[in-house]
């Protein structure tokens, strides 16, 4: 498979002024989503036939929102007491960020795409069973693969993991290789761990370091050892790819 | 092409710790639907529930919920867990007291700690309601075309929280309590009087894996699966499109991947949660792929009986699906007396019946738009 288009997202403050539309339709949801959604955003000129394309999201590994926890934590208080409890109420846009396939929906709706798709949970190395659920769509007849996933930033609350960075990426996976193709990913080599190594849960940051990682790689074979970090804690997984 | 089987199941539901109790009690026609202590204490506006009757602290419950289904298939099946991989859903993360304060409880960190000891792959499915039977069909996806020798495939969640309760309130989803109704009949899919669904807990499993397979190592064969579809709507983050077009657009995609006409099914074992929007949704999109014979498939719901236990609940009802392929019943939808007019189907009221050797359809549909459906079908002459 090749690699038609990537992007990664870091920063939301811009996007309100220089892409209203597309503000428009995600200010409502919480930060992981909003920046993957703005990724996708960047790679849909890239993809031939929108509708039609298999979408592959991933779960916030934290999902939520520092304002959602904060409703729970009220919540919890409020059922220990409950004359406070039938009283409450809440923004019921709040409710959409405990929602884990949020992105997987909104960016079907923006699209009109009612092609099979998936979305894959917040377990940590979910990242890399995304690109081989990618490699096993486009096998079964698939043309394009879109993977998207976001990430909250550390400290958006509490038990964020330390060095969680907010930032959304966008892959398009293709069946063929366009002029503008630089990528093709060769195999995605997997092979259990002597024993378990830490792993940080996340959705965008593995994938977008193997981004920058292609991005810097001279021409010919190049394999990626996925950083133990970045990993499931089971697998040592290679990324094997061709570039141009 | 592989052929593909269930060589185990597993299931903990509201009426007890196994798949035959679950079938029991759905071929009984009886509720297990039953007012939960802590939102009556909390004065919800919801107070009927599905819970699990496993007695384990609230810190490890989701573990608990997940690991016995999973190990009860694995031991009907003789197979290790090294020697297979796992597509499972566990939910949205949900919350916990611990040392009287509130903590969450991650899926994804569940998720890691129940499949640690799998072999490859090891997904994680998050498509809300439809998360198990996606996690089925893509386990038998792969089972087919060689990719994996054998697949847990299948789901859990404990999401009976008081949380959750109130945010589908909120949302209009759920069957609120009326003075006077016993909690026992608060879901009533396809019913005229229906108002939501019920929330519950449970977890099921499925040991998947090719007929040959199955053979050489003597493992019991209950079932062959021999479809699998999935779509989106594309309409609305809370409702599906009125006219059932993604459920309809699923249903179809498995039946096409089945090599079947909508005629051939034996029996629909339907997602069926009891909403207002939601069932004459899926009503009209079985309509349209059993064309002429709507009136002649029995329809079932298990949902009335067990409540929806929104990402398990695909995995619920391929037990029941697998369990109407070996036994020929269709179990009854539990409290559905008058049906809808926007919901007539062949609906199984009242009892239990009995059907020929038929495929058994699945299906479910997430909050969101994302819908899938898996063909059952009794096993066929073996080679």
């Amino acid at each position: 498979m090749w690699i038609a288009a990537t992007a990664i997202e870091r920063d939301l403050g811009p996007i309100a002024r220089e892409r209203p539309a597309l503000w428009r339709d995600i200010r409502r949801f919480n930060a992981p989503v909003k920046l993957a959604l703005a990724a996708v955003d960047r790679v849909v000129p890239a993809i031939a036939r929108p509708a039609e394309a298999t979408l592959v999201a991933l779960a916030p590994c934290r999902p939520g929102s520092p304002e959602l926890r904060k409703i729970s934590r009220e919540l919890d208080a409020a059922f220990m007491d409950p004359d406070r409890a039938g009283p409450l109420r809440v923004n019921p846009v709040y409710t959409l960020h405990a929602i884990d396939n949020l992105g997987l929906s909104a960016l079907a709706i923006r699209l009109g795409n009612r092609a099979p798709a998936v979305c894959l949970g917040g377990a940590a190395g979910q990242a890399w069973t995304a690109l081989e659920h990618a490699r096993d769509a486009l096998a079964d007849g698939a043309t394009e693969v879109v993977v998207l996933g976001g990430d909250p930033g550390d400290g958006a609350s509490p038990g964020d993991p330390a060095g969680s960075v907010e930032l959304g990426v966008a892959v398009v996976l293709s069946s063929r290789c366009a002029a503008t193709s630089r990528v093709q990913v060769l195999a995605i080599e997997r092979d259990r761990a002597r024993e378990p190594v830490p792993a940080v849960p996340h959705a965008a940051s593995g994938l977008a370091r193997w981004i920058d990682a292609l991005a810097a790689a001279p021409p010919g074979r190049f394999s990626y050892p996925v950083p133990a970090i970045d990993g499931d804690g089971l697998d040592r997984i290679t990324i094997v790819a061709e570039l141009a | 092409m592989t052929r593909v089987v269930v060589t185990g199941l597993g299931a903990v539901s509201p009426f007890g710790l196994t798949a035959q109790a679950l079938w029991d009690g759905l071929v009984a026609g009886r509720s297990a639907v039953r007012a939960i202590d802590q939102f009556v204490a909390a004065r919800l506006p919801v107070i009927a529930g599905g819970q699990v009757p496993l007695d384990v602290p609230e810190t490890s419950r989701d573990l608990a919920i997940s690991q016995h289904p999973i190990d009860a298939a694995l031991a009907q099946a003789g197979l290790a867990p090294e020697a297979a991989g796992i597509i499972w859903a566990n939910g949205l993360d949900t919350f916990a007291h611990q040392d009287g304060a509130l903590v969450e409880r991650s899926a994804g960190a569940c998720f890691a700690a129940v499949t640690a000891r799998f072999g490859r792959p090891r997904r994680m499915i998050a498509t809300a309601c439809a998360s198990a039977t996606q996690a089925i069909g893509e386990a038998f996806r792969l089972v087919r075309r060689g990719a994996v020798t054998a697949c847990v495939a299948g789901g859990a969640t404990v999401m009976l929280t008081p949380h959750y309760a109130l945010g589908f309130a909120w949302l209009q989803a759920v069957a609120v309590h009326r003075d006077g109704r016993d909690p026992a009949t608060a879901c009533r899919p396809f019913d005229r009087t229906r108002d939501g669904f019920v929330l519950a807990e449970g977890g099921a499993a499925l040991v998947i894996e090719p007929l040959a397979s199955a053979i050489a190592r003597g493992a019991p064969v209950l079932a062959e699966i021999v479809g699998f579809g999935a779509s989106q709507d594309a309409f609305d983050l809370n409702r599906p499109p009125p006219d059932g077009a993604g459920a309809e657009l699923c249903m179809q995609r498995a039946l096409d991947d089945a090599g079947l006409a909508g005629d051939a099914l034996g029996a629909i074992n339907a997602h069926g949660t009891g909403t207002r929007a939601g069932d004459p949704a899926e009503v009209a999109a079985i309509r349209r792929v059993l064309g002429d014979r709507w009136r002649a498939v029995p329809v079932t719901s298990i949902k009335g009986a067990v409540g929806h236990p929104m990402a398990a609940a695909g995995a619920l009802q391929a037990v029941a699906a697998v369990q109407t392929c070996r036994t020929g019943l269709v179990p009854p939808t539990c409290n559905l007396v008058e049906p809808d007019v926007n919901c007539e189907l062949d609906h199984v009221i009242g009892g239990a019946r009995a059907i020929d050797a038929l495929p058994v359809l699945s299906s479910s549909f997430g909050m969101g738009g994302q819908n899938a459906t898996v063909i059952f079908t009794p096993t066929r002459e073996l080679p």
